[in-house]
Parts: structure tokens; sequence; C-alpha cells
């Protein structure tokens, strides 16, 4: 294969649309029609109460563990089986717990986004 | 033999990287569209890029050290993406920006703030991958017995070579492949240690003695200037020559080698890591951060807020979930990435008993970050030993090598486009600038922790990046000013903070707070970024542009 | 959110009472704030005036380049959406060369932008000028369009500001509106003409693959019919795409719809290979900026040679660009032709590459357009290089 070297090539600079740079490009003023604004600010509320929910969850599992830890110190002694329960709450219980906790917040996520919860189709308004 | 392996491992991964083996579909029929990225494997994607080598070797090393309270450390990590599924991918997803200045820009319409972002990303940045370079040129000075500086030279070059052959691509079946080689060359050693650990080994795991004497002749190589505190007359040999010490506090220099008798009382250390607790002590075995008089739950707690919080600003990460075909698939994509880490964090344990039961000296010569690699020759003996580091040596490499790939790119991305004049986008060149630039610093930060390091990039990347996502996300009236501030406030509260903090060893809580400050600077930038944004005028298209990010896809 | 401000506290000044009658509003504790007279004449005597600057031209000549970069830099801002930090910023600037205290601009269809305190009274002040001239207390607002009408564009001004350097203000401000409304149709009509660019579909092909087709329906009609649906896949994309950008995933399918016709047009001779990164599926890219360029290499690069060719057709990522490449292994062609084509000169070639590389150009900007690497006997690889993400550029 002894083909001869290619060129680069673009389009010569004047052709252009524009030859001046691009200027800076603003936010694109997105404008939503008013059921979809009013679906989107639905959708916007049910997922934060949903993630509201998840997280306070997650944080009293993660914040309380260490209250436990501190408030029964005799805990970290306390074996259960080969190692202290201690050890395992730390090392190994927290990481079922948030698979489980994100299963179930993306199970619900999902459903709180489900087209038939679109406007016009919503049987029963969330009360 | 190790390093063979290691070679090899380079040569597979720069290559799936550069010659589309796997990284690229080929096919005859070219049905290439309609099989879209499934979250499964984009979620193996973000393990692979996340699980770094402060993941893989730092961890484990701070459990000798700092005690089980270490462990609390992956935890965060994993709980970071419980907030990246609830809070940020599926919006994050739906806005198109790939980087959290690109956000910035699209969603308050501010250029100087997206350039101001870029500054942030820098920052966190360089803080989380001079410690990668670090942990890799410990690793390859341990295993090969060079200097320490060639190691680091050699990291450097490896990333940057990586990078040149194909690293640009970020390719996702490549991350992917990474997370399933970290994951087996984690977890397959763990468990082959155990079977290999004796009975007695495996009780003493489960209570590991105090290390208070030396149960037999024992090395210990300095390889960083410390102090220590000698509790009863000992005899030394000090690179071979007797010296017998008096009670009271010693120097050991950086290049010396001390040999402890069999049955010799342990030294205190001194100096500003005279805190710390003993290996297998009560203090060690609490599981709970920051022992010693510093209260021991807000250590823990501001561990896991800026581990938890400081996941969703990393700049290498959030790019990945763009891999989604849309919000509802970088959702699932970030829900899997929970479990997969949370598989791999099982086994730090392992790693981190073991090392505490067996090379309790490491935490005289601080040099616990390369600490697994040693267990295998601790362990057994002869070709299997051999066989275990190397495959530990590797995995550390690769969890190296992925990490540090990702961050070369946001690093050069943010700095060739946005803080760079237009006209020198030259992103290759940039990368390999910085990855010049980053090996000297790695040289000049032999003392930091690789996992206490990392943890601060984190707590930058709570301060600032975490309010402006979150509350960009989903509330509307979030402003540039609002955001400026707050990020500000953030930036200069945890920079400044942990500065001090490492310049002042003040000890307590007072001292606790300074280099773990993300408990009361990220409420604090949250508090000046909604508190400035309350007195600014909101444009009018805010809203509409907060929302649509929360449609749904195709509606 | 205005509603919301003005709720938020903001007590009118007492001069407002009086000309308004306003009671409920009037209500608000009047003097929470001090005089916004006494605020602008202690002011003034630090800040430079316009008006000080025009009479004192003839001793001591004021920067020229100063006044004329913050000219340049109010008309930049003004042509940014109303509320956004740069039309503040625009403002300002405006406030500062005037000497005002706080400056508005009222925009038909209730947009506004304010810089500067006494928001609410201002903008109320606006509404209510009707095209007319009208001033209260020291709030100014002075109408920008020439024919008076209810919904025009209005300039509000605050503080002690002569009449004369009012007038040249509002003169400028008006100027550098009209100046943005022309720019904006022009932008408007570039997007008709770049979606009126990207429907043209080469007829052609649509001649071949129809007649391919019609050649199996007795032969083969499972065939037959597979074909039409792909036809139909097809021609839904290239005609009824909704929006101006379309995932690349979306655009591929498009290209892989124009591959299996053209295979069943020219069987054995076309050979393809893609090979697309999972990483760059979702990138948004304008519609058919990949079609053509596929299109053009199978009519380049394999059907005017009896023996047919190989097309590749490849996408990845690096760092935040996407890169695409289209690739035949034909006759290839010399650089100057090339670059005639590009440049619609040449003669004898399509207009679908210049289609392509002009909407680039005018949506990524002017260094990412079409890369032509060709050469006689080489064959042509075309490369397009778009940002991953751009402000603006979201898929429907």
């Amino acid at each position: 294969m002894n083909r001869p070297r290619r060129v680069a090539v673009t389009a010569p600079p004047e052709t252009g649309v524009r030859s001046r740079p691009v200027p800076a490009r603003p936010v694109p003023e997105t404008v939503l029609e008013r059921d979809r604004a009013a679906h989107a600010r639905r959708v916007r509320h049910a997922q934060l109460r949903r993630a509201a929910i998840t997280l306070a969850c997650g944080a009293l599992l993660l914040l309380g563990l260490p209250v436990l830890l501190h408030g029964v110190p005799g805990l970290a002694a306390w074996r259960l089986g080969w190692l202290p329960l201690g050890w395992m709450l730390v090392a190994w219980l927290p990481y079922p717990l948030l698979a489980l906790l994100a299963w179930w917040h993306l199970r619900r996520a999902e459903r709180a986004e489900r087209p038939d919860d679109r406007p016009g189709e919503d049987p029963a308004p969330a009360p | 033999m190790t390093g063979a392996v290691v070679v090899a491992l380079l040569l597979i991964t720069v290559l799936i990287g550069a010659r589309g083996v796997a990284a690229m579909r080929t096919t005859s029929d070219f049905l290439v569209a309609s099989r879209r990225t499934s979250p499964m494997l984009n979620a193996a994607a973000v393990s692979g890029e996340y699980l770094s080598a402060a993941s893989f070797l730092g961890v484990a090393g701070l459990v000798i050290k700092e005690g089980t309270g270490a462990l609390w450390y992956p935890v965060g990590f994993t709980a970071g993406y419980l907030l990246m599924l609830t809070l940020v991918a599926a919006p994050m997803r739906r806005s198109g920006a790939l980087t959290v200045p690109g956000f910035a820009e699209a969603r308050l319409g501010s250029r100087s703030l997206r350039r101001f972002c870029a500054v942030v990303v820098v920052v966190i940045g360089v803080l989380y991958l001079v410690p990668q370079i670090v942990a890799a040129g410990q690793l390859l000075t341990l295993v090969s017995g060079v200097d320490y500086w060639v190691g680091v030279v050699v990291s450097g070059l490896a990333v940057g070579i990586t990078l040149a052959l194909g690293g640009m691509r970020a390719a996702t079946y490549v991350q992917a492949f990474q997370f399933a080689l970290k994951l087996l060359l984690f977890a397959g050693p763990a468990i082959w240690l155990l079977l290999l650990a004796g009975p007695s080994l495996r009780a003493d795991m489960a209570a590991p003695p105090e290390f208070t004497h030396f149960t037999q002749q024992t090395p210990v190589d300095f390889r960083l200037d410390t102090d220590l505190v000698v509790t009863e007359p000992t005899v030394v040999a000090v690179d071979g020559v007797p010296v017998e010490l008096a009670p009271g506090p010693h120097h050991a220099r950086g290049d010396q080698v001390w040999l402890f008798p069999e049955g010799a009382a342990v030294p205190e250390l001194g100096g500003d890591r005279a805190s710390l607790p003993v290996p297998g002590g009560d203090q060690w075995a609490l599981p709970l951060l920051g022992t010693g008089e510093a209260a021991p739950l807000i250590a823990t707690w501001s561990v896991l807020v800026a581990t938890a919080l400081g996941t969703m600003g990393l700049p290498h990460v959030i790019v990945r979930f763009h891999t989604s075909p849309d919000g509802r698939g970088a959702r699932r994509t970030a829900a899997i990435t929970v479990a997969l880490l949370g598989s791999f964090y099982l086994f730090t344990v392992v790693y981190g008993l073991l090392g505490t039961v067996l090379t309790p000296e490491l935490h005289l010569s601080q040099t616990t970050d390369t600490a697994i690699v040693t267990l295998p020759a601790r362990i057994t003996d002869g070709s299997t030993a051999a066989v275990l580091t190397a495959l530990l040596t590797a995995g550390a490499f690769a969890a190296f090598l992925a990490t540090s790939l990702g961050l070369l790119l946001a690093l050069s991305g943010a700095l060739a486009h946005d803080l760079m004049p237009s006209g020198l986008r030259r992103l290759r060149l940039t990368a390999l600038a910085v990855s010049a630039a980053v090996v000297p610093a790695a040289l000049l930060m032999v003392r930091v922790d690789v996992s206490a390091a990392v943890t601060s990039a984190f707590t930058v990347a709570a301060s600032t990046f975490c309010p402006l996502l979150v509350l960009g996300l989903w509330w509307r009236g979030l402003t540039a000013r609002g955001a400026y501030a707050g990020m500000v406030t953030g930036l200069t509260c945890s920079v400044g903070a942990m500065g001090l903090g490492t310049a002042l060893p003040l000890g307590g809580t007072a001292g606790m707070l300074l280099t773990q400050p993300a408990l009361w600077s990220v409420p604090l930038a949250f508090l000046m970024m909604i508190a400035v944004s309350l007195g600014d005028h909101v444009p009018s298209w805010a809203e509409d542009t907060m929302l649509r990010l929360h449609l749904a896809d195709r509606e | 959110m205005r509603q919301a401000n003005a709720a938020a506290g903001r007590g009118p000044y007492p001069g407002w009472v009086r000309a308004d009658g306003d009671s409920d509003r009037g209500g608000r504790a009047p003097g929470s704030r001090p005089s916004p007279s006494r605020t602008s004449q202690s002011r003034s005597s630090l800040r430079p005036r316009f008006t000080d600057r025009f009479r004192a031209a003839g001793h001591t000549p004021a920067d020229p380049a100063e006044i004329l970069d913050a000219g340049v830099a109010v008309a930049a801002g003004l042509r940014e959406p109303a509320g956004s930090p740069a039309a503040v910023d625009a403002l300002r600037r405006l406030a500062g060369l005037c000497g005002a205290d706080a400056v508005g601009l009222l925009l038909p269809g209730g947009r506004e932008t304010w810089w500067g305190p006494d928001r609410d009274d201002g903008v109320a002040l606006g509404r209510r000028a009707h095209g007319r001239r009208l001033s209260e207390g020291d709030l100014l607002a002075l109408p920008l369009d020439d024919e008076p009408g209810d919904d025009g564009a209005v300039l509000v001004l605050a503080g002690d500001v002569s009449p004369a350097a009012a007038r040249r203000i509002a003169g400028f401000t008006a100027d550098a509106l009209e100046r943005a409304r022309l720019e904006a149709g022009a932008a408007e009509a570039e997007a008709a003409r770049l979606r009126e660019l990207r429907t043209q579909i080469s007829p052609h092909f649509v001649y071949n693959a129809l007649t391919t087709i019609a050649s199996f329906v007795r032969s083969d009609p499972a065939r037959a019919r597979d074909l039409v649906e792909t036809f139909a896949e097809f021609i839904r994309h290239s005609l009824a795409a909704r929006g101006d950008y379309t995932p690349l995933a979306e655009e591929f399918r498009s290209v892989e719809a124009y591959l299996t016709l053209a295979r069943a047009v020219l069987g054995e001779r076309l050979r393809v290979q893609v090979r697309v990164a999972p990483e760059v599926l979702p990138v948004p890219v304008p519609v058919l900026a990949l079609q053509p360029l596929v299109e053009n290499a199978v009519q380049h690069g394999v059907e005017k040679d009896p023996d047919g060719g190989l097309v590749q057709v490849s996408g990845e990522a690096e760092g935040d660009v996407c890169v695409i490449a289209v690739e035949d292994d034909g006759p290839g062609m010399s650089p100057e032709h090339a670059r005639a084509v590009l440049a619609g000169t040449a003669e004898g070639a399509g207009l679908a590459l210049v289609n392509v590389d002009r909407r680039l150009r005018a949506v990524y900007g002017p260094e990412h357009g079409l890369v032509i690497e060709t050469a006689p006997d080489a064959g042509t690889r075309i490369v397009l290089r778009i940002p991953r993400f751009q402000p603006g550029v979201v898929a429907q």
C-alpha cells in the first residue's frame, strides 16, 4: 500500500456563515408551556420528597451508627461469631443497606415519573 | 515477577484503550445505535474510574495506623453515590453538561462563574491526583526497590504514555474492564490469604494483640524522618551498627533501617503523630475516627459528610453519567454503582486486620499505605507469595492508572477549555503538561497519607460543588452571584482550614475541626449561597431552566 | 418573581404615594430607607459624570477609549436576555456613563432588567409610561420607540441626570436594541435557512432505492417489506425529526438505514464497517450532520468503482470532544478540489458537504467545520469534531 499522503483541508474562512467568532451564547431561553411547566413542578416536588425520605434514612443510618458505637463502647468488644459486632457494623452492614436503599429509591423515583402521571391523564391529582 | 505482571497489565490496558478490541464495537450488520449502553456496564465504568489507589491501598493502611474507625472512609465513598442517585444523576444528565463549569454556565448564564468553577476543578483535581501518584510511586518503590523519585517519575510517565496512546478516549469498556479487574484482584487475594492463614492467625485477626513488644526480630525501614519516644533501654541495630537507646525522644533519619530485637518494647511515636493509636490497643479497636482527645463522634461525622457530599463534585465522575442515553439511565447507573462499590469495599477489612496483625511495625515507619502488598510474604512464601504480591500490585496500579487518567482529562479539560484563551485549545498537550507538573508535586508530598489527602479533595468538592449542584438542580432561586458567594466561602474555608490545621498542629477537637472542616464548611457554603441568592434578583428564565431538568425524557 | 420581590417589602418612597395614590402600597413604612435624592447627591459628588465630561471636554479631555469601551460593553450586554447577569451589568455601565443611581430597561412582553435600588417603583413607572416621557421624584421614564404606543421599550433612569444626557443615553440604548433586534432576526433567518439545508435528500438515492425495492417485490417479498420499513425509517428521520438537534444514536440509526438501502442497491460492492464508542451515542448533534457524509462516501468512493469499496464510520470521545470520521478507499481528490467542494464552487459536486460544514460552523464556531483529508488515489476521510456539550444544544 503505497498511497499518496492525504492532505487535511478545511473550508476557506470567508465562505463560512459567519467569519467573526461566535458570540458568547446566552443561556437558551427555555420556555415551557404551562401544562408542561405545571407537570414539571409536580414531578420535581414528588422527586424532592422521595429524595428527602431516602436521604433521611441514609443519614439516620450513617450518622446514627457512630452515635451507637460511641454510646455503647461495649459493642466493639462484643463478639458475634468471629469478629466483634462493632467492627461488622462498620465494615459490612452499611453496604447492603445502602444498596437496598438505592434500589428502593430507584423504584420510587421511576414510578414518580411514569407517563400516567402526565397532565390530562392524571385521574387523581395528588392531595 | 511483580514487575513483569505490572508491565503486562499496563500493556493490556494501553492496548485495549488504543486499539478498540473491546473498546469499540465492530459490527458487520452495523446495528450500533439500537444497542444502547446498559446501566450495568456504565455503573461498572463509573466504579472503575472511581476506585482509586486510595481505595485499593490507602484504606487498609489507615486501619493499621488510625484504627478500625478508618473503615468509615469507604462507607462515605459509597454513600456518595446514594446522594448522586437521589439528587444529581438524572437532572444533571438532562442538563447535558459534562462538567460542573459547563453546568454553571448553562443553568446560571454566567461565563465568569464558569471560569471560577474551572479553577475549583483544578484545585480538586490536583488534590486528588497528587496522592494517586504518591501511592503509585511508593508502590513501585516497595516492589522493585528503586528510589522513591524513580517510582514517581515512572508512574507519571505511565499516565502520560497511556494518555498519548489512546487514554484520551476515556472508553467505557476500558473502565468497566478495569473495575472487573480491580474487584478480582482485590477480592481474590483477600479470600486466598484468608484460606492460607492458619486458625491462630484468623483468631488474631479478630482480636489483634496490642503492639507493645516486638514478637520477633523486626527491621523497621524508615523512609521518612520520624520522631520516636523510647520507653525502656533498647539495643537497636541502626543500619547494622548496634546502638543503645536510652528512654526518651529519638530521631530516625529517613534513610535508616532500625533492627529491633525480639521482645524489645515498641517505642511510641513522637511529634505530630503522637496522638495516633497503638495498633491493637483499645483506642484502635473502637470503630470511630479521631481517637485521642478529639471528639470521635464529630471526627467520624466530618469524614462521612466530606466523602458522601464530595463525591458529586469530583470532576472525573460526573462525565461518566453522560454515557447513559437519558436521565433515567443515569439514575439507574448511580443505583447500581452503590451496589458495585459496596461489593468491593466489603474486603477492605480483611486487609486492614491482616496488616495490623502481621505488619504493625509499619505504624512506626508511617509506610502503611503499601502494607497490602507486603502481606502475602508474611503469610506464605515462595511462588504463592510472589503471585499474590504481583496480583495485588497489578490491581493497585490499575486503580492508580484508571483514576489518574480520568482526573488528568478532567483537569486538562478545565484548563484548556475554560481557563485558557481560545486558540490554545490543545487538550492533549495540556494533559501531558499537567502530568509533568504533578510529578514534582508528588515528590514534595511524600509524607501525605493517601486516603487522608484524597479526603481533602472530597472536602473541597463538598464545600463548593455540592451546594452549587444541589441548589442549582432543585431550587429556582439560585443566582450566579449567590453561587459565587457560596463557592468562594466554601473554597476559602475548606482550603484555609486544612492549610491552617496542617501548619498549626493544635490537636483536640479544635484541631480536628481544622483538618476535617467539612462539618462546618459545607453548611456555611450552603447558607451563604442561599442568603446571597435571596437578596439577588432571580431572572425570569430561571424557573423554566431548572424545571426542564426534571421533565422525564421523551416528554 | 416580580411579585415575590414586591412582597419582600421594599418600601416605596413617599413621592410615590402622592403621585399615584396607591394606598395599599403606601401603607408600608415609608421611612425605612434613606431618601433617594440625598443618596444620589452624595453619590454624584464621588462619581464622574458623563455630562461633566462632555462639558469639560475642551479643557481636560476624558479618556475616550474608556468611554468607547463602556459603550461597546453596554451594546454587547443589551443583546443578552432580559434579566441575565450580562444585561444587568450593561445597565450598571450605562449608569456609570450618565451618573444615574439606578437604570432599568423594560422590554415588550413584560421582560425587564434593572440595576440599582428602587426596582419596584421604577418598573411601575415605566409600565405606566405608554410611550410618553414620564418623571416622578427623581425617576425618569423615557420611551425608546419613535412611535408612541402602549407596548414599547422604556428606559428608566433614577437620580440626578441632566435631560440632555438622558436623551443621549436613551438614543444610544435605542440604537443598541435595534441592532440587537436585527441581529436576532438575522440569527432566526439563519436558523430557518439551516433547517432548510438539512431537508435535502438526494433524489438520485431515493429513485435508486425505490427501484431496487421494486425489483425485490416479486422475487423476495419479505426482503422488500423489510426494505420498505427501512426506507420509512430513513425518511422519518430525514424529514420528520422534530428539533434542530438529535442524539448521535438517532443519527446513526439513519445512517444504518441508509447503508442497508445502499447495500440493497449496490450489493456486495459496498463493504461497511461502523465502530462507535458508547460514550458518544448520547451526544446531541445537528440533525442530518452525519448521513450526508456517509452518502457522499458511498457515492464518490464506492459507486463509481466497479470493484466497489469499503466505507468506515467511526465515532469516539476525545476528552470533551466527539470525533466522528467517515472514510472511503475510493479515488480521493486533489486538495484543491476538496477546498473548492467546501467552498461550494466545485463543479459537479453537490452541496451536501457545504451544507453540513456551514451548519457545524454556525452552531459550534468556525473551528468546528468539516476537515477533509484526501489526495488523488488516497481515498477520502472526512472528520467532524463536535463538542460533547455546548450550552443551548439540546437534543429534542
